[in-house]
């Protein structure tokens, strides 16, 4: 889940984007073409040229390049680029060339010449690759040739760029820490003051949502490992948080820029505001609903709207926001609440909080439903009302950023131990990273973290996931530890 | 010595940081005024980047703490707001930045990207302009800030949250003792026998017994305990089997994000509104969303988003037309807001925003006013005096010419005003809605003591084909200003008639005619001529051929306007007429005549227009 968000930077422009997208694949063909023909060939060099006015445009803005493929992800100067599938099949031969000399990528100097490449190139398809060292031995009879404007990057999986020293684990784990509980009690004010009519802080809500989109695209995973703990007294607020990071993960992983992003944040926090307008003893009562709690719980769609209506000011934020407090509850065929008069198609954020929202819900078992189920079988539920009560794509893509397993969930494994899931693996997600925190024997002293995808590993299975309420088990101390 | 030193780097640094932020402060002023490919600013952006740059390099990162009017480095005021126009500090401040830091290694594309989002966030007006979140969105490297939000989220103190929790968890305690995990496995393994003995759909067959039972039944019905390879797969979760997107879901996803950007949020908000007005029964919350409606009104008014707020309108007024006869209490409500919507304040202040807007929509007002009632057109004739743009006043009268048509007594009301532009406003309206029945009215302002109200009336009156209106339109032949009675004459001359030309007549003969300028009289005698045609040869004529002894030099210019009249005379008899002046012993007669002969054969003959003699 959060592979391709490390250390990633967002571009906000699009067109920079389909810039990299285009230089990439030139390059791609242009090697491809290396295999076929001669470099001196029509063919050739119309490529070649093509792939040069691709690249000095590129780099105009950016000095170097980068082109690295990673787990069959591509990034451009750390940029990661979503791909078809048709075109990753056409660099795919290239890519396998590359792994066969072991690198991952190349690095594009500003001096970088036609010749240079086309010796490159030439070297690529027309040597051998040694059995031992053969980047090494590639780069030395490149510096003998004098191409010395291409770099070779190692090969790296993904997991491999998720190697973060224990001191940085603690950091990003407490700085996520920090941010929630901010963003927590900022939802409290912001809810509060909507309830007694007071002015909501917009420009402090924004900032805290700022912090949030900045963590996510650092590492989520510490954030939805966060959103995991479901005990909380004050409920609302934190159902409110973790929608609004549940929503912003999915959204980075839908591609929204930084400005869609924080316009969702906005929306996500205020999505229940509503509820402010309902009886607390309602909101908190813990026997299931009858028909009249019902009646009146459906009424806070409405509420929300109104309220965002009348205390903010009119902006593209306010509106969808209130878009969003207003749809959220209604379903793509038009079933759910409130009935508009006219069916129409809502909005994309009311789809992407409706998903997010009800998996917090079920996950917690506050509100609609009073017992709390595992997330695997909240996915499950999901999934079976999937194009009658969510978008279907998108909550395909949300079960991608979730996960079989989601962070913070509670496992047993095929050797007896006891582990929560810290970090979801998308290649292969029957083999996240967790932290075992006890085994037949007890509690461990102090977790450990283990990485299942790693080959040592590879004999511990995960056998089932376990609901901790029912045995009274509290993994909030484990989330909230260092 | 080494304070002396120390302090002398200061004081330079000082001045050195003051010079630069003043040239940035010009360059931003000049980025928000010019458009973005003028040389000059680019010139400026690229000369106080380059110094800003090498003075970041210089001192290794500039770090301004900002006040209110001043900006602080390392404890030194280095820029003050001097005034109104040199607010800087003030600037940022106002925006919400408390310090702004520079770091090393700043770069040139960074830094012009700063100040492009200042003089985005500088020209933007509207409600959500935002710089803090302007400045996050570009995720600069070498440049970071701190906002008074952060200081105040910064007073929410996780850890002791988390330490308020931590010590629930721990003195409460996990439930009845301490967790016995390996209770809890041999639970789980129970549950699996029990599901791996259970066929579909059946009940299970192996009951919830003590652990050895477990094994021993186990072992019986031959069912390992082990967890089975495929218990980890859970195929149902997964669509498509993976994770990853298929090209066509590749492509929904791009047109998702591309149908995401065509949000409009006025158009969402007011559609929510008037579906939340469907929704409602009760009389309290369908007040409650009214008022929320007229705040959203109001805004959407502000923004100058005058179709949205016109089909806003509209929508609420089918929905008060459907509710009328069913829920009479809510249709009063909304009615209300109907006549709101176009009552005097409201109309007072869309004439403010409308002066405001340095590009007017005029077709979307226009589509506003229709949504109005007529109860609005009093208050929008109103408009007419205060709207600065010729292009709106403009649209608003045709507007108001098409609405009033059957209600035109109350734009007749403004004909007794007291405001001169209000009536003149109401002369015009009633001059483009036209006929015999905006007489009565247009009666009143023949004698108005403002001109401009006399001149619409001309303008009003021209446009009705009736002897009553020339009759009026001939008043002002005599009128005291004498454009009015050069309007007048024009008007007159294209609707022709005997009355015109009698009342000409009479006023040439007149005393009060030779007061007139010689340049009016010469136009009196052109239309007089046109008008009369060969009846009024002879009088030209006995003008022309008059000699006086003595006589003044502006009777000669008399006789020449006589002889001009007739060159612009259609008739057969005029040009006889001039053919025998060209005959004249007076040679200044004779060579005048030609001339006009020349002059009247080009008009008349050779497509010259009348109005280009002289």
């Amino acid at each position: 889940m959060t592979m391709l968000n490390k250390s990633i930077d967002r571009p906000t422009d699009r067109e920079q984007l389909q810039a990299a997208r285009d230089m990439a694949f030139a390059l791609f063909m242009l090697i491809k073409a290396a295999r076929l023909y001669d470099t001196n060939n029509e063919s050739y060099l119309n490529r070649s040229a093509r792939f040069f006015d691709l690249l000095t445009n590129y780099m105009g803005d950016h000095g170097g390049v980068s082109i690295k493929v990673i787990d069959k992800h591509l990034f451009v100067n750390d940029n990661f680029l979503s791909v078809e599938t048709d075109e990753r099949t056409g660099s795919e031969e290239v890519v396998r060339r590359w792994a066969e000399f072991d690198f991952g990528g190349i690095i594009i100097g500003d001096t970088i010449t036609p010749e240079q490449l086309n010796v490159f190139v030439a070297m690529l398809w027309n040597l051998d690759p040694p059995e031992k060292e053969p980047r090494e031995k590639l780069k030395v009879k490149l510096a003998e040739l004098g191409v010395d404007s291409i770099s070779l990057i190692a090969r790296q999986t993904l997991m491999d760029s998720q190697k973060i020293s224990p001191e940085d684990r603690r950091q990003i784990r407490r700085q996520a820490r920090n941010i929630f509980f901010r963003a927590l009690s900022t939802v409290k004010e912001v809810l509060s003051s909507a309830a007694d009519k007071k002015h909501i802080p917009v420009s402090r809500t924004r900032r805290v949502i700022h912090s949030i989109i900045d963590q996510i695209s650092q590492d989520d995973a510490a954030l939805i490992e966060l959103a995991s703990i479901k005990d909380f007294d004050e409920y609302t607020y934190a159902h409110c948080t973790n929608v609004c990071i549940y929503a912003l993960t999915l959204g980075f992983r839908l591609g929204l820029s930084r400005r869609e992003l924080l316009e969702l944040g906005l929306a996500a926090i205020f999505h229940d505001v509503g509820k402010a307008k309902l009886p607390s003893d309602l909101i908190n009562k813990p026997e299931k609903f009858n028909e009249f709690d019902w009646e009146q719980m459906r009424k806070h769609p409405v509420y929300g709207a109104m309220t965002i209506a009348k205390t903010m000011k009119l902006d593209s934020g306010m509106a969808r926001a209130m878009a969003v407090a207003f749809e959220h509850h209604i379903n793509p065929d038009h079933s759910g609440y409130p009935t508009l008069p006219d069916e129409r198609p809502t909005n994309l954020y009311s789809r992407i909080v409706s998903i997010v929202d009800n998996f917090d819900a079920l996950s917690s078992g506050r509100v609609y439903i009073k017992d709390p189920i595992p997330p695997d079988e909240v996915m499950r539920r999901l999934m079976n009302q999937m194009k009658v009560k969510f978008d279907a794509l998108l909550l395909k893509l949300f079960v991608g950023v979730i996960g079989i397993y989601p962070v913070g969930t509670l496992v047993l494994f095929s050797n007896d131990s006891f582990g929560i899931i810290s970090r979801t693996n998308q290649e292969n997600p029957y083999r996240p990273e967790l932290y075992i925190i006890a085994d037949r024997e007890g509690e461990k002293a102090e977790p450990i973290l283990i990485d299942l995808s790693m080959e040592e590993n590879h004999g511990i299975n995960i056998v089932r996931i376990i609901e901790p309420e029912k045995y009274g088990l509290k993994l909030s101390k484990y989330i909230l530890a260092d | 010595m080494t304070n002396i030193i120390s302090e002398h780097l200061i004081q330079e640094a000082t001045s050195d940081i003051n010079l630069l932020l003043r040239d940035l402060l010009k360059v931003i002023k000049v980025l928000s005024l010019y458009p973005p490919d003028n040389p000059l600013p680019i010139k400026m952006r690229a000369s106080v980047g380059r110094r800003f740059i090498e003075l970041v390099a210089r001192f290794d990162g500039l770090k301004f703490d900002i006040r209110p009017g001043k900006l602080i480095y390392r404890k030194e005021v280095v820029f003050k707001d001097s005034s109104k126009e040199e607010t800087l500090a003030s600037f940022f401040h106002d925006a919400g930045i408390i310090v702004l830091e520079f770091l090393n290694g700043l770069r040139r594309k960074e830094f012009n990207s700063f100040l492009g989002r200042v003089k985005d966030y500088i020209n933007d007006l509207s409600s959500d302009r935002d710089l803090v979140s302007l400045l996050w969105q570009e995720q600069f490297d070498h440049i970071t800030f701190k906002t008074v939000e952060d200081v105040a989220i910064g007073e929410y103190d996780s850890e002791t949250v988390i330490r308020g929790l931590y010590s629930a968890y721990n003195t409460g305690g996990d439930k009845a003792g301490a967790v016995q995990y390996r209770d809890i496995i041999l639970d789980i393994r129970e549950e699996q026998a029990r599901e791996a003995a259970t066929p579909p759909g059946g009940i299970s067959t192996v009951s919830a017994p003590a652990t050895a039972e477990i094994a021993e039944a186990a072992r019986q019905t031959g069912i390992s305990l082990e967890p089975r390879p495929d218990q980890n797969k859970e195929p149902e979760l997964l669509i498509n089997g993976s994770y990853s997107l298929s090209s066509e879901e590749n492509r929904e996803i791009r047109r998702l994000l591309e149908e995401n950007r065509y949000f409009n949020p006025c158009r969402s908000a007011a559609r929510i509104l008037v579906e939340i007005l469907h929704l409602w029964d009760e009389k309290k919350p369908f007040f409650d969303s009214v008022g929320a409606c007229e705040k959203i009104l109001d805004e959407l008014l502000t923004a100058g988003v005058f179709a949205v707020a016109a089909d806003f309108v509209h929508s609420i007024r089918c929905r008060q037309k459907s509710l009328a006869s069913t829920k009479p209490v809510l249709a009063a409500r909304l009615e209300e807001f109907l006549r709101r919507a176009g009552d005097k304040k409201r109309i007072e202040q869309l004439t403010d925003i409308i002066n405001l807007q340095e590009a007017i929509d005029t077709g979307a007002l226009e589509i506003y006013l229709e949504s109005l009632g007529w109860e609005s057109l009093a208050h929008i004739t109103d408009m007419l005096g205060k709207l600065v743009a010729k292009n709106a006043r403009l649209m608003v009268c045709d507007y108001l010419a098409r609405r009033s048509r059957e209600r035109i007594t109350v734009i007749g009301k403004g004909i007794q005003d007291k405001r001169w532009y209000i009536v003149r406003n109401s002369v015009m309206i009633l001059g483009r809605i036209g006929g015999e029945q905006i007489l009565t009215y247009l009666e009143q302002t023949v004698d108005h003591p403002d001109s401009r109200v006399r001149a619409e009336t001309i303008r009003a009156l021209a446009g009705i084909k009736s002897d009553a209106a020339v009759y009026l339109l001939c008043g002002f032949l005599e009128d005291g200003d004498s454009e009015l009675r050069l309007n007048c004459l024009k008007y007159l001359e294209q609707v022709g008639g005997r009355r015109p030309f009698e009342n000409l007549s009479s006023i040439i003969n007149s005393e009060k005619f030779e007061k007139y300028s010689m340049e009016e009289q010469e136009w009196f005698l052109i239309a007089f001529s046109r008008l009369g045609g060969e009846e009024v040869v002879d009088y030209l004529t006995s003008i022309i051929g008059t000699v006086r002894l003595f006589a003044p030099a502006h009777s000669i210019r008399y006789r020449l306007a006589a002889l001009t009249a007739l060159v612009h005379n259609r008739s057969d008899d005029a040009e006889k007429a001039i053919l025998k002046f060209t005959c004249s012993r007076r040679r200044w007669l004779r060579e005048a005549a030609s001339a006009a002969l020349e002059q009247r054969r080009k008009l008349i003959y050779g497509g010259g227009c009348d109005d280009d003699a002289e």
